[in-house]
């Protein structure tokens, strides 16, 4: 999983009211309720601000609200996939055509064709069984797997992505 | 004259000089002899100068033509080795004697004496001939050729004088050959051949001396096989032409320029080309023995007149004789088996080119899965048809079946008359065709109908190659009314060459599809669930729905799908190909030399070519390397897994989508669309890369020439108190142009659940959802399970027990009414749009109000988000911000319980931090007042929020009404973990107001801590800082909520029970209305299961709550088993007291022990109640009790059948409180 620290920079809006002696803090919070957990195109998953950089600089009143705006810097913890990488996720909605998984807030398709090769989609159980004799595996909800990347689509707010599970120890790790 | 007639093909070890004849070598001299008579019966009809006597019959031509065969076909086999070839020619000799007619102004005893000679120059060499072998073999196949002498005389005899006359120039040429044969030696004849064409060795003398010997000489081989001839002739060179063939310059591998290409071509004076027909699929086997009969005959000393015989693959039933006249021709193929004697033509000389020109391999374009074709031959000849599988030499198409049940119903082996033949599809089986007129109309198989009139029923079979499920009918393969058959390629017209698809022939195959589509969506209905009544509504829905879609079409052919759909035929014709390919694309070269190499599209070429800059160069090379020019028909789009794509024409044009999955054959992509999130499968031609598209995304949802987008809230002219959001448009394509609009159909989900398609002209106009408008705001906001507003953007849980999509969560995309238009990405279908009632949702976040915009992950998992949610919860609920979230009072109705309004009920307009402002049921006005002189009506708000309640709630409702909010809230937010600010917000609300209320009743531990332990657990997840924020201490939230529901507890009339009460099981069963709904769903209520049974109540005064397994019996009947009174539990009273209304005896009501009385038992069609079991709380209708006790019953609303012991189950009065209650 490719987690990272990134310092990035917000420009935070506080509220008159709040201008008080904590304004700090209430800065602060703002960003932390702002910021994490978005998903940015460019550093992927926003996932935890872990510091602020201090001393804050010094707010500017917008004219016309009376609010302060604070340009914060920050570092934060992103989860941001590459294409070609290795992850684990845990599957959350299976059709025919293909199984979705979790990775995190990550949302990877995996098409039918790139399922493990001896997996056939089962109407009637609604997820994949191997064809294998006696082998146990299955794709269905909540089933733990691993996966690679293939491809990704990285917009603004959005992040996509398609795997596959369709080589040497990929699929089930259940 | 001996020298002329000698053959010339004779074996170099023979030389000049005839050997002696061996005694041996006489004897089979004599038989030749006996032969040779046999041969002169046929000729001597002919030309009537033969000096043999002739009392020829039918039955001695007959023989000898039996034997002649025999021998012609026993060579094939011992050509091995030189002596067996031999035997071999020696039996051609004798075989083309008699089939030629050149020979038959050459007298006979040259003959007899050549062949003399022959016959012992063969023995002599060795080997002798198996007779026996040759005269079994005569049995077999003699008699085809009885027919074909018949022929041969007539034809002889309309081109006697012809022949003659050729026969005359050819003499003359033989007669020069053997002079010169005479005169020059080997020597000389090769100084002959340098000095005459400055040949400059002497092997491409020889080379062009075979060549040419082939060509011109003996007038008889065709091309490649010279094996049985002996190089002995270096005097035949001395007759070669004055000039040289340029196809022997060619040969030998000078190369040509365009000019001396040009002067190969036929001119007047070449020999010309003729056609002749011939049976279809022999043509390359009687290429051969037209050659081997050559051969033969050139040996035989009367050498057939025809150059060249040439069978090209691509021209069937056809072989091309090269010869200067026709009359050559026929005498060459006099005679032969499989070749239409009488079919001679000439081949202009224009296209004589043609003839011989070698088609490109791929000329005819790759058959794709998908395409339209229209079949060559047979009953469907020219029937349009989709490719449905693409095998080696043959595809599966499936097409409308022309059958004619009636017809079939007259045929023996459906029971009718006998097997006399009756025109139309029987007659298709058994090869004979009917004409185009005749032939049954095409029609989809109806099922129902052929077990209407043949009495047969269609069973399923599996194919045994694909596994795949086909309706069987007449041996052939069916799926939804289409046939499926398989052709040869060859049978098949598609590309250019294809007429275009008409509206009308693509109408079934609409129909079809639609059926297919039906009878999958069916599939997917049934086996998921099917036991609640909303979606069996939805899907009833559907199901009236598809019926009219498919008369629309009907009704209407020339419908703009089936006009788009006519035009996607036509697109997807090869001709356009070159179309397809812009700038940038990366395109793979299939055909040709460069077969394999990638490379990106740098121009297209206005010649149908490409011009391609390869991969394969390095970029350090000169550009003029890496570009080539490739013909568009040779390339392909390539594409990798994970490319971003846009769909470039098709009824998807305009989408954008990621490659999930390539096919095996490179043509087909299954595109995940970036914004329906649907699968899509489409032909990479239809592709274009799109990764640099910025606007990809936004562009692809633009609907009716970017009028809507998709996920738009529109109203139809039809439906003005409607609304439906767009999931989908077809065969609109990304021009404005008001045709195209009309041609776009778009698809609709409405408000119902139901899925419609209207055209962009049915639309009245968008509804905005985001209005501030505060007229507008009841429809642009909604209230959830909670009476929380729920707002466009709001991420929500479904929770209605009922909903199909229960426990999922999705984004709210429109409010409409009550109605909330959800988008859960775990859905597939639909697009993900699933419609709820708002009461059906509980919302999780104020994602309208917060001003982040974002939306957050609402699809992870809650094992994901969980960690998440709590780290985010803490700050923010510490920070005390409200962050506009609106509050927990709000829209609640609430009783005053202070001050000078004491007693006045209202509903909350606004809510502060610390006031309400109330408008006052009784006297119109609105009053402001503290949070902390409200209380909020219970009963009313659970009967109100009735059904729609989950299980938290109601229990919240029971043990402290008042509190069911931010009982439920608390109990739910650190399972849930989604929302941090919900409860991060609600928790002070609860604590401010209540906190102060009943801090009397806290009792600390013991009680309430050893009987809670789940709700300890609960509070255990709450960060300290929140409740600190929260405003009073964690020891006074937690007694605030037990506090409450001691107060709350007086409430309830120590008579009878609301029936909102009946919802809720204290203890542990709360029986879902679905037995199908597992309580594993139920686990984030872990809250709710954690309680006691009857917690304690620190009020002494208070009645004790009845356990939930005693209010079952709420409705029942039950005989009081002192008296034998019959009564109608009214309520019930804790520990075990039933409160009965007897029958008979108006408003008597007795309070009795409930172990002093048992319940009715029920009969058939009686209402009853589960009161105890696995099956508690379930109501149903009784269908029989047996002796065995067991009672059967269709439980309500799944309607099952289910079966308990009868003593578990209690007759239910119809109209009893219960009944209300259920029904309410």
């Amino acid at each position: 999983m490719g987690f990272f620290l990134v310092d990035l920079k917000r420009t935070v809006t506080v509220a008159p009211r709040h201008l008080h002696a904590k304004i700090h803090d209430h800065a602060i919070h703002r960003l932390v309720t702002l910021v994490e957990g978005t998903t940015s195109g460019q550093y992927g998953y926003i996932i935890s601000v872990v510091e602020v950089r201090r001393p804050l600089p010094p707010a500017v009143i917008q004219p016309g609200t009376g609010a302060a705006l604070f340009a914060l810097r920050y570092r934060a913890l992103v989860f941001r996939p590459f294409v070609g990488e290795v992850l684990d996720g845990v599957v959350s909605t299976v059709t025919r055509h293909g199984v979705f998984v979790a990775v995190g807030p990550l949302r990877v398709f995996v098409s039918a064709k790139n399922v493990p090769g001896d997996m056939e989609y089962d109407e009637s159980e609604q997820c994949y069984v191997s064809a294998v004799q006696g082998s146990e595996d299955r794709l269905e909800v909540n089933t733990p797997v691993r996966l690679r990347l293939v491809g990704m689509r990285r917009d603004a707010t959005e992040l996509a992505a398609v795997g596959t599970m369709h080589t040497d120890y990929l699929g089930s790790l259940g | 004259m001996e020298s002329e007639t000698r053959p010339l093909t004779d074996p170099p070890v023979d030389g000049g000089d005839a050997p002696p004849l061996s005694p041996s070598a006489e004897q089979d001299a004599e038989s030749n002899e006996e032969e040779e008579e046999e041969h002169s019966y046929q000729e001597d009809s002919d030309t009537g100068d033969d000096d043999d006597d002739d009392d020829d019959d039918d039955a001695s031509s007959q023989d000898v033509s039996h034997r002649k065969r025999s021998r012609e076909t026993s060579d094939d086999d011992d050509d091995d080795d030189a002596s067996s070839q031999d035997v071999s020619h020696r039996k051609r000799s004798r075989e083309t004697s008699d089939d030629d007619d050149e020979d038959e102004d050459e007298d006979d005893e040259t003959q007899a004496s050549k062949r003399r000679r022959r016959g012992a120059q063969f023995l002599e060499l060795e080997a002798e001939v198996d007779e026996d072998e040759e005269d079994e073999d005569e049995e077999d196949d003699g008699h085809e050729l009885i027919a074909d002498r018949g022929d041969d005389r007539v034809d002889d005899e309309d081109l006697a004088a012809e022949e003659r006359e050729a026969l005359a120039r050819r003499e003359q040429r033989r007669r020069e050959q053997a002079l010169l044969e005479r005169q020059q030696d080997v020597e000389d004849l090769e100084r002959y051949v340098h000095e005459r064409y400055g040949g400059d060795e002497v092997e491409q003398a020889d080379g062009e001396r075979g060549r040419w010997r082939q060509r011109h000489r003996r007038r008889g081989a065709a091309a490649a096989a010279d094996e049985a001839e002996a190089p002995s002739e270096d005097e035949s060179a001395a007759a070669l032409p004055t000039s040289v063939p340029l196809a022997t310059m060619q040969a030998r591998g000078a190369p040509l320029s365009e000019i001396e290409q040009q002067s190969l071509l036929p001119t007047v004076h070449d020999p010309k080309l003729f056609m002749v027909k011939c049976k279809v699929g022999k043509e390359k086997q009687l290429c051969i023995c037209l050659l081997q009969k050559a051969v033969d005959c050139a040996r035989a000393g009367s050498p057939l007149a025809f150059t060249a015989v040439v069978a090209p693959d691509h021209l069937r039933g056809a072989l091309y004789v090269e010869a200067q006249r026709e009359a050559d021709v026929r005498t060459a193929i006099q005679g032969m088996h499989l070749v239409y004697q009488r079919r001679v033509q000439l081949v202009p000389i224009k296209e004589m080119v043609d003839v011989l020109t070698v088609r490109r391999q791929r000329q005819q374009a790759k058959l794709v899965r998908g395409q339209w074709v229209r079949l060559r031959r047979g009953l469907y000849a020219g029937d349009l048809a989709q490719v449905y599988e693409v095998r080696e030499e043959e595809a599966v198409v499936k097409l409308v079946p022309r059958v004619d049940l009636r017809a079939l119903a007259r045929k023996a082996r459906y029971g009718g008359g006998d097997g006399e033949q009756v025109p139309g599809a029987g007659n298709a089986r058994r090869g004979t065709h009917p004409r185009r007129q005749d032939r049954p109309p095409p029609r989809l198989l109806d099922k129902a109908e052929v077990t209407r009139v043949l009495g047969i029923n269609v069973f399923g079979r599996r194919d045994p190659r694909t596994g795949e499920w086909f309706d069987e009918f007449d041996g052939d393969n069916y799926k939804f009314g289409l046939l499926y058959k398989t052709v040869p390629r060859r049978g098949l017209v598609h590309g250019t060459g294809m007429e275009a698809a008409t509206v009308e022939e693509l109408e079934p195959f609409q129909v079809a599809e639609l059926a297919a589509k039906n009878s999958a969506r069916e599939g997917d209905h049934a086996s998921s669930d099917g036991d609640d009544d909303e979606r069996g509504a939805a899907a009833a829905g559907t199901e009236a729905d598809a019926p009219a879609d498919v008369t629309a079409l009907e009704a209407a052919p020339a419908s703009a799908v089936l006009a788009a759909a006519a035009k996607a035929v036509t697109e997807s014709s090869v001709g356009d190909r070159v179309a397809h390919f812009r700038k940038g694309d990366r395109v793979r070269v299939v055909g040709g030399d460069l077969r394999n190499l990638t490379g990106a599209v740098e121009s297209v070429l206005p010649n149908g070519k490409v011009l391609l800059r390869s991969d394969a160069v390095s970029g350090d090379g000169p550009s003029s390397v890496s570009l080539v020019q490739v013909l568009a028909a040779d390339l392909e789009k390539h594409f990798t897994e994970g490319a971003h794509v846009r769909i470039t024409a098709g009824p998807h044009a305009g989408l954008t989508g990621m490659v999930v999955a390539l096919e095996r054959d490179r043509t087909t992509a299954s595109v995940l669309a970036d914004v329906t999130g649907e699968v899509l499968s489409v032909s990479t031609m239809l592709l274009t890369d799109s990764s640099g598209e910025t606007s990809a995304g936004t562009a692809a949802t633009l609907i009716a020439g970017g009028l809507y987008r998709i996920f738009d809230l529109v109203v139809l002219h039809s439906d003005p108190h409607g609304a439906g959001v767009i999931l989908s448009s077809t065969g609109g394509t990304s021009s404005t142009s008001a045709t195209a609009r009309a041609a776009e159909r778009i698809t609709l989900l409405t408000e119902h659940g139901t899925v419609r398609t209207v055209s962009a002209a049915e639309i009245r106009g968008k509804r905005s959802s985001s209005s501030s408008s505060s007229s507008q705001q009841a429809l642009t906001q909604a209230l959830d399970s909670r009476n929380q507003p729920v707002r466009a953007g709001d991420a929500v849980r479904i929770v209605g027990s009922r909903h199909a999509h229960r426990e999922r969560q999705g984004t709210v995309l429109h409010v409409f009414g009550s109605r909330l238009f959800v988008r859960v990405p775990d859905v597939m279908e639909h697009a993900g749009v699933v419609v709820c009632s708002g009461a059906e949702v509980v919302c999780l976040s104020g994602g309208a109000a917060a001003d982040g915009g974002s939306t957050g992950w609402s699809h992870q998992t809650s094992s994901w988000s969980s960690p998440f949610a709590s780290g985010l919860g803490g700050p923010v609920a510490s920070s005390g911000l409200s962050g506009g979230r609106r509050d927990a009072l709000l829209r609640q109705t609430v009783v005053v319980v202070r001050g000078p309004h004491k007693g006045l009920a209202g509903r909350v307009m606004d809510a502060t931090d610390t006031t309400v402002r109330l408008e006052l049921e009784s006297s119109m006005r609105t009053i402001t007042i503290g949070k902390d002189k409200v209380r909020r009506k219970g009963d009313a708000s659970a009967m109100r929020s009735g059904g729609a309640y989950g299980n938290g709630d109601v229990v919240g409702g029971l043990y402290g009404p008042g509190y069911a909010a931010p009982h439920g809230i608390g109990g739910r937010t650190p399972l849930g973990g989604y929302t941090p600010q919900l409860y991060g917000r609600a928790t002070p609300a609860a604590a401010s107001t209540y906190g102060n209320i009943t801090p009397s009743h806290w009792v600390p531990g013991g009680g309430v801590g050893g009987a809670t332990p789940a709700a300890a657990s609960t509070y255990g997840n709450f960060t300290p800082s929140h409740w600190v924020a929260g405003g009073g201490g964690r020891g006074n939230a937690v007694p605030a909520m037990y506090g409450a529901s001691g107060a709350a507890t007086p409430m309830h009339p120590s008579g009878l029970m609301t029936p909102a009460h009946d919802f809720g099981g204290a203890a542990d069963v709360w029986r879902p209305m679905t037995p199908a709904v597992p309580a594993a769903n139920r686990e984030p209520e872990r809250f709710n299961t954690g309680l006691p049974p009857a917690p304690p109540t620190p009020e002494p005064t208070a009645v004790p709550e009845a356990p939930a397994a005693l209010r079952l019996w709420v409705g029942c009947q039950v005989r009081v088993r002192s008296t034998g009174d019959i009564g109608t539990v009214n309520a019930v009273h804790a520990p075990d007291q039933l409160v009965l209304q007897v029958e008979g005896a108006v408003a008597q009501q007795r309070t009795v022990s409930r172990d002093a009385c048992e319940p009715v038992r029920p009969d058939a069609d009686d209402a009853l109640a589960v009161l105890a079991g696995d099956f508690a709380g379930t109501r149903g209708v009784c269908v029989n009790v047996d002796e065995d006790g067991d009672c059967m019953f269709r439980e309500e609303g799944t309607g099952e059948l289910r079966v308990v012991g009868v003593g578990q189950v209690g007759r239910v009065v119809k109209g009893s409180v219960v009944e209300r209650a259920e029904y309410v």
